[in-house]
Parts: structure tokens; sequence; C-alpha cells
């Protein structure tokens, strides 16, 4: 063979190769993705995961708590921040193909931030206050400050990468790719959330956080999130505070985020994990026995959707009768319940504000500064009425074909693909 | 109470009594049958009770053995240190044994998995770092804790590579449900620590704990025994009760005593009617007999008895009837004989009453017969004074023969109310200056009379001459004086009158002769005033008698019956 011939099928070899290692690489659109979802999927809205791929927020969050544009494109406060304005990014429609204008966005957060009156200005949405309202940006990333409408069977119309083509309460929802994206065709074609989808045939599984790895299949690749799901006691006022105290003190959550979840949990002092807030080791959270005269047992109320939450209801009742406390969990509804609270946020301040309201507990006060916010947590704990027991974090499979996963953002599928 | 009556009772007792009887000892037999049968049941049922509970703890120990030799267990032990990831397996090796209880332990005794009760896991099992050899321990009953309560369980433990295996089965009632019963028993587990055992049971609950052994006790128609169920140290973990149903045992006693019930009351419906056989058999003639009697007793003695059988009622009636006449005959006898000793009492007095003044006659005629050959003048008053004693004597004899004329012809009383108190007042007052009269001993009259005495029906004039005889008979009594006391009263109806002196008394033999007529113990009576008395009681249906003694005086008692009203 020539030298010449030699060479040409060499630079054609490197060539072959050059490009096979390109498209391994390479984005590819199309291809359904199967999630199987330890979420009930009972409701949909803009808070939940699935809702998140369907309604946007004018801005967001980045994993540094950054606030970053999103529908919005810019804005700027006045007035010593009583007055906000937020232009909006153009050319972007809701899924029925109607526009995103400044008017629907003023009418749907209309009443979103409280005192605040919200219009439109041309292309621009005017928040105004009568005090300063230093936290908007962080308020309207908040996933409950997502832009939406309701069409007339109560299905999600946003602006996100994925529309809604169909809601299974309980078992699947069903989205697919919403090709006038102003970020871009999502990879995907569709999405499909289910309950009850085979595990052999899902792209992704989120397994329960206390899968032991002897459990995984192997060729799954396993991601795990960052704590963000707080479990924790909340009690009626009628229990005396010792035996608040003693509970409190009595659980062993070492043992809980260790061994029962498969240390894919972290114990919780406080109400916003120390990734977020930097201050949680402050909070007790070692085992003491502080021993009560014997009460009449207590029901510990906790969702029977959530396996994880018996589970730390049995053992939380074990280390109570160490102190005495009769603990009886229950899956019917009772007046000391287990609570499991997602943390959506990123933002500390945020995300103290989003446990606050879903324990009920009232927050106003000033958060603007880190002492404060530690104070504020401090003070919601004081009386005892909530426990803290863990953050624990999602447990997700990966089949070794998706692509694009993002562990810190796992629910931003409009980047994820599948290899061929 | 009558022979009937007895007869009846008789009958009716001793059937009920031999009916009792026999039901009592066939239901003392058939308790004894049924608790031997028991005992044996019980036996039985424990022996297999022992023998399923050794077969389940090799059974358990077995599983224990292949689970402590599994590879499960190999990889755990290859493991040291971090047994987190193995938190579930208990379970499932627990499922593949069919052991309801399973723990992994670690060497320094922590629960590395728990199939029982998963929560516990990092809990230490003290028991098991005791020194023990657990390779050649058989299976045992321990108390298991579990979130739900305590359980008994056979257990038994294993070991590998230090770790510690301890599984096992409940023992509860699903177990007990596995065992092959006989019909009546049943079976009940109670810990000795379980407070919800049923109040019956605590006593034996806590004799088991003294005593550590099979107890038999008895609770209502149950007999129950309980056994006792030790764990590992001895110690009492629990108390298996053995009940044995006494429905049968009932429902037979409860035939007998039907039966019993049945058997008793027809026993005295025939008890019944043999009372009544015999009655109409035995106690009627018996009856008949003693109505003859008492006729007899009432003086109709021509009754006769009828004589209906030959057996020794029918002679006694024939003895009866042969009786009455021997005592007719004897009393016609009787009669007659009296009546000649009265008729000759009678002569008797006759000839001594009429020979007084007859002597006087005869002198006083030949007296006169010699006067004849007196001058006239003498004769005349021979004559006369002759004709006068002749008139005198007359009169004596005409008075004799009156009063007897009057005996005889004592008239029928003209009955009226009277009041008693009445009539004593008048008579004591009519013989108040006889009772005073100077220049004879003093007789004191004392009258205790009844204040309401009831009337009676009687003829007063005959009733006053009866008083007056007694008060008559009391003052000749009273020669030298005394005290004559009379009394009325109301006994039950009857008015009883009592006159007593306090004269020389009387013999027990004048008494019984006081009243026959012509019998006097005065020197110049006629014997026929106490006659009149007892005739004139008599013909007013009433009574009279007398007590006395020589020297302690005379009481004459007199009971009337009461008709009229209460005075006032």
């Amino acid at each position: 063979m020539r030298p010449i011939a030699w060479r040409s099928l060499a630079l054609s070899s490197v060539l072959a190769g050059i490009a096979l290692v390109h498209a391994a690489v390479r984005p590819h659109y199309g291809g359904v993705l199967h999630m199987l979802t330890l979420e009930p999927l009972a409701t949909l809205n803009a808070d939940d995961p699935a809702g998140a791929l369907i309604a946007e927020t004018l801005v967001m969050l980045d994993e540094h708590g950054e606030v970053r544009p999103k529908l919005a494109v810019f804005w700027q406060s006045e007035g010593g921040a009583r007055r906000w304005r937020f232009t909006l990014r153009p050319h972007v429609n809701f899924h029925d193909g109607t526009p995103l204008t400044a008017a629907a966005v003023a009418s749907l957060l209309s009443g979103a931030v409280k005192n605040t009156t919200v219009y439109a200005a041309g292309p621009n949405v005017l928040f105004a206050s009568q005090m300063p309202i230093v936290n908007l940006p962080r308020e309207l990333a908040r996933p409950r400050s997502a832009i939406f409408r309701r069409s007339g069977d109560s299905a999600l119309i946003g602006t996100g990468p994925f529309r809604l083509k169909q809601l299974e309460l309980g078992m699947r929802v069903t989205l697919i790719a919403n090709e006038e994206h102003w970020g871009g065709r999502p990879y995907l074609d569709s999405v499909i959330i289910e309950r009850s989808a085979h595990a052999s045939t899902a792209g992704i599984i989120e397994l329960p956080p206390n899968t032991s790895t002897r459990q995984i299949p192997e060729k799954l690749r396993i991601s795990v999130t960052l704590p963000a799901e707080l479990y924790a006691i909340s009690l009626p006022a009628n229990i005396p505070q010792s035996t608040r105290d003693s509970l409190a003190a009595s659980i062993d959550r070492s043992a809980i985020a260790n061994v029962l979840l498969q240390k894919r949990a972290e114990p919780a002092g406080g109400l916003i994990p120390q990734w977020l807030s930097g201050f949680d080791f402050l909070f007790p959270r070692s085992r003491r026995i502080l021993p009560v005269p014997r009460t009449q047992p207590i029901a510990l109320g906790y969702s029977n959707d959530d396996p994880v939450s018996r589970l730390i209801a049995d053992r939380i009742a074990v280390n109570a009768r160490d102190a005495g406390i009769m603990l009886q969990p229950s899956p019917l509804s009772a007046a000391a319940r287990l609570v499991r609270i997602r943390i959506n946020s990123t933002d500390a301040e945020q995300a103290l504000v989003d446990v606050a309201a879903n324990l009920n507990l009232d927050l106003n006060t000033d958060l603007s500064s880190l002492e404060k916010l530690y104070a504020a947590e401090r003070a919601l704990l004081a009386d005892g009425r909530v426990i803290p027991i863990v953050f624990v974090s999602q447990l997700l499979g990966l089949q070794p074909n998706i692509r694009g996963w993002d562990q810190s953002r796992p629910w931003q599928l409009e980047n994820v693909w599948i290899a061929p | 109470m009558n022979f009937r009556t007895k007869v009846l009772l008789s009958i009716t007792s001793t059937v009920a009594i031999a009916v009792w009887i026999v039901a009592w000892f066939a239901s003392a037999a058939i308790s004894q049958s049924f608790e031997g049968r028991d005992r044996q049941r019980v036996g039985a049922l424990v022996n297999l009770l022992r023998t399923e509970l050794a077969h389940r703890g090799e059974d358990v120990a077995r599983r224990v053995e292949a689970i402590a030799n599994s590879q499960a267990l190999a990889r755990i032990a290859a493991e040291p240190g971090d047994y987190s990831a193995f938190l579930d397996d208990a379970q499932a090796l627990a499922q593949d044994q069919s052991l309801d209880l399973l723990e992994i332990v670690a060497p320094d005794a922590s629960i590395i998995s728990s199939a029982q009760w998963p929560a516990r896991f990092g809990y230490k099992e003290t028991w098991l770092a005791a020194p023990a050899d657990w390779k050649t321990q058989s299976a045992f009953l321990k108390q298991e804790e579990l979130a739900e309560g305590s359980v008994l369980a056979l257990v038994a433990v294993r070991t590998l590579s230090n770790l510690y295996v301890a599984g096992g089965q409940r023992i509860d009632a699903a177990f007990l449900k596995t065992l092959a019963l006989p019909e009546g028993l049943s079976l009940s587990l109670y810990q000795a620590s379980d407070q919800s055992a049923p109040r019956e049971f605590v006593s034996l609950v806590q004799q088991e704990r003294m005593r550590s052994r099979e107890i038999t006790s008895q609770i209502g128609d149950d007999t129950v025994t309980a056994i006792p169920l030790s764990g590992r140290d001895a110690n009492l973990l629990g108390v298996l009760f053995v009940r044995s149903s006494g429905l049968e045992l009932t429902a037979v006693r409860s035939y007998i005593r039907r039966t019993a019930l049945v058997v008793g009351t027809a026993g005295v419906v025939i008890g019944i009617l043999l009372s009544l056989w015999a009655s109409a058999r035995v106690s009627r003639p018996v009856r008949e007999l003693a109505g003859s009697v008492r006729q007899v007793a009432e003086g109709k003695w021509d009754t006769r008895a009828t004589v209906s059988s030959s057996d020794e009622i029918g002679r006694l009636a024939a003895d009866f009837n042969h009786m009455t006449e021997q005592l007719v005959d004897s009393r016609e006898r009787l009669v007659q004989t009296e009546r000649v000793a009265a008729w000759r009492e009678l002569a008797r007095r006759l000839a001594h009453e009429l020979k007084n003044p007859l002597f006087p006659l005869q002198i006083t005629v030949e007296n006169l017969q010699r006067s004849k050959a007196l001058p006239p003048k003498e004769f005349e008053e021979v004559f006369e004074e002759s004709t006068g004693t002749l008139l005198a004597e007359l009169n004596t004899l005409k008075a004799i023969v009156g009063r007897f004329s009057d005996f005889a012809r004592m008239p029928a009383p003209h009955k009226e109310d009277v009041d008693l108190n009445q009539i004593v007042e008048r008579v004591i007052k009519l013989y108040d200056a006889q009772l005073c009269a100077p220049g004879r001993p003093q007789i004191r009259p004392d009258l205790q009379l009844a204040p309401h005495l009831p009337h009676v029906s009687a003829d007063p004039e005959q009733l006053q001459r009866v008083l007056s005889n007694l008060v008559l008979n009391a003052i000749d009594a009273m020669a030298n004086g005394g005290k004559i006391s009379i009394s009325t009263r109301d006994i039950s109806g009857r008015v009883v009158l009592e006159v007593t002196d306090t004269g020389e008394g009387l013999t027990k033999e004048e008494c019984e002769r006081l009243f026959t007529p012509y019998y006097t113990t005065k020197q110049y009576g006629t014997g026929l005033g106490l006659a009149i008395v007892q005739s004139v009681v008599s013909d007013h249906g009433g009574a009279i008698s007398v007590q006395s003694e020589p020297g302690r005086g005379s009481t004459f008692r007199i009971e009337l019956s009461s008709t009229g009203p209460e005075r006032i």
C-alpha cells in the first residue's frame, strides 16, 4: 500500500473516532423520559417538582442563592426599595399561545406579595409598597410566585420548558416539550412522571432514602441531592413543656440519619439545613435522656403515603420510651404529628419563611441578616412545639443513558437528554 | 295432726328423702367420673403441649442455625463496624425461615437488625452478652418486648463470628390453635405481666408466682388447670390455662335434678293417693270407732261401732262393741243396785223418820186406852192431852211426808237472765240476822263478787234455794263461829260461785256421798238438801263439786254457763 493511502486511512480512522466521541457527548433531541417518583401526585401545583417544569418565576436563585433572571430580564428598585420595576423577557408565550404580557403578570401576581400593589407599565411590571421590600426579588423567586394560569379543567398553563399533556392524579403526569420555550426547546420530547412505573423501564427512579446500597441495582447511577426535606414533629400546646423538651432530647437523630436513612440525611437541630444557613450546628441535637413522669400515651400521626415517615416515627417512639414518654405512631390524624417539609428555596431566609409557613408558625420579624435569621429560628424553636429531626436528601437512580443531569438542580429536566 | 296427715307426711317425706339421696349419690358418682375423665384429658393435653413445645423448640433452633450459617450472615460478619446497610436483613431472613422473631446482634450486643421491632436497631440486648454456650443451648421461653407490647416466644440463639442470631416463634393464641384439643377443653395463655387477664384467672396467676407448679381450680362450672411457663432462669413468664368445660357435667346434673324432681313429684302424688287409700282403709274405721267412743262418753250407751274387716281394726271395733255391751250391763246392774240401795236407804230413812213420831203415838193411844178406867174428869184431861199429842205427832208425820213429796216433785226451772251477784246479796241479807244472832258464836260473812259478772240463764227462786241450802249447811258446820266466804267470778264464759266455810270439814268418803239423797252428816238432817242442790244445778246445765278436808272447812263450787250481758 502506498504511503498516501496509509495516511488517508489513518486520517479517516482518527476522524471517525473523533466523530464517535463527539456523538457520545453531544446532546441528543428526542425520547421519552420515564420518571418513577415517590411523590403521591395527588395534586399538581407550581411548587411541585413537576409543576416547576410547567410554570416559571420572574427570577430564580442559583446554587449560591444569588438572584438570576428568568422571565424578567432586568429589575431595579426605587424610593428606598419601596418601588420595584421588573422588565419582562420579550417574546415569551404561555403554553396556550397567549403572550406573556406585563398586564397578565401583574394580574397573576396581584396579592402574591403582601402589602404590595402590582401593576403593568409597558413591558414592565411595577411593585409598589408603603414599606421597603428589600427581599422582593427573592420572594418572587419562590415557586409559589410562579406565573401560571389554570385552564377550564384546572390544568396548569405556564411558560416553562414543558407543558402539561395529561394529568392522572395519584398515578401519572405526562409532560411534552414546549417547542416555543424562550430558552430553547428541551431535549426530551416528553416526560412521564409516575408512581408505579416499572423500575427497569424508568430512566430516573426516585428511591426511598433508606434504601441500602446493596438494594440498588448496580447499573444505576446514584444521585443524592442536598438534604432539603425536613422531618420534624409538631406538638400541640397541651403537651407540657417538660415533656416536649424531654422528647426532643431523647431522639437519637444520628441513628436515624446514619442507620435508618443510610447516611442520606443529616441530624436537624434547626429548621433549615446546615448547607443553607451555615449555623444549624449551633442548635442542640445530641441525645440526652431527661426522664419525665409516665404520661398517657401520645398519638404521633404520620403520613401513610410516606414510608420513611413511619420508620422515623417508629424510631422516635422507641427513643421516647427511654425517657418515659409513650408515643404511639399512627397513620391517622393526630394533634402531634410528624411532618415532612420540602425546602424548595436555596435562600436561607426564604427557606425559613417557607418552613415556618408550613408549620403554621408566625414569623413576622426582620430576617435581613444572618444574626437575625438565627435569632428568628431560635425563637421559633424556643417553646419546643416544633422538634426538628433530620434533613433528608433525595435518592435518585439514573439509567446509564441519562445525560445532562445536574445533581444540584435535579428537577431541571430541560437540560436532560437520553443518549441513543 | 290427724292420722291421715301423719300418713301423708310420712309417705311423701320418705319418698322425697329417698329420691334426694339417690339423686345425690348419682350426682356425686357422675361428678367423680367426670373429674377423673377431665384429669386424664388435661394430663394428655399437657403432655401434648410439652411435646409440641419441644418440637417447636427444636424447629426454631434448626431455623436459627440455618440463618447463622447463611451467606447473608456471613456477609454481615465480613463487614464489621458499620452495619447500617444490613438494617432490613432480619425481616427477610425471618420471612425465609418462617420465624416470628429474629434479631441479628453485633458483638457489643447492639441490635444490627430486628425483624420484630425494626426501629430498635442500635439498642443493646445485654442478656445475649452473658456467658452462655449458645451452640448447644436449646430453645427456651422468653418474654420479648415489642412495640405493641410483650409477647411470649420460643427463642433459640446461635452465633457466627461473634455475631448473635436470636430467632423465635411466638407462643400465643395462634400457636394454641394449632393444637388438636379434645372436645370440651379450651386453652388460653396469659403472660405473668399481663394485667388484662380475666379476674377469675388473676388469683391463679398469683398462686403460680408463688408455687410455679400446676394448679387446678374450680371456676364456676368449669375446671381450670393453670400450667406455669418458665423461662431460661426458671422465672415465671406466663401461665397457660386449660379450661375443661363443665357444660356436659352441668347438663347431666341438671338431668338428674329434673329426673329427681319428676320422680319426687310422682312419689308425692303417689304418697297422697296412698294416704287417701290408707285413710279409707285404716283411718276411717278408726275415726268411726273414735266417734263411737265419743258418743259413749256422751252417754249414748247403745252406740255400736261398725265392724267392717277382720283385721286389727275390725277386732278393735268388735271388742269396743263387746266392751260397751258389758258397760251397759254393768251400768244397768249398778243402777239397779243403786236403786235398791236407794230404796233401802229411803226405807231406812222413812222407818227412822216415822219411828220417832209413831212411838209417842203408840204410847199416847195406849195411855188413852188405859185412861178409860179413869174418872171422867181425869179421862177428859188425859183425852185432851193425848189428842193434842196425837195431832202434833200426826203433823210431824205429815211434814215428813211433805218433804219427801217435795223432793219427789222437784218443779222444772223457769229460766230467765239472772244476776247471780244479786241473788248472793239477797240470801246474805236474808240470813244476816241468823249470822249475827246474839247468844251464839259469830259467823262473819265475806263477799267477793266480780264487778262485771255476766248473767246466767236460771230460775232465780231455785237458785236462791240452792244458795240458801249451802249457806244453811255452812252455818250448821260452824257451830263455834267462823267465816263464810261467797265469791263469784267469770272464767272463760262460765260463771263460778264458791261458798266456803271455816267449819269442821268433811272426810273424803263424806265428800263422795254428800250429794246422795237422804245422806246426811247432821243429826237432824233429812239428807235431801244437797241432793236438791245438785238436782237444781244439774237442771241448769251446771256442775257442783266440793273440796274439803277435816278441820279445814269446805268449799262448794258451782259452775253455770253465762248467757246474759255483763253487769254494769
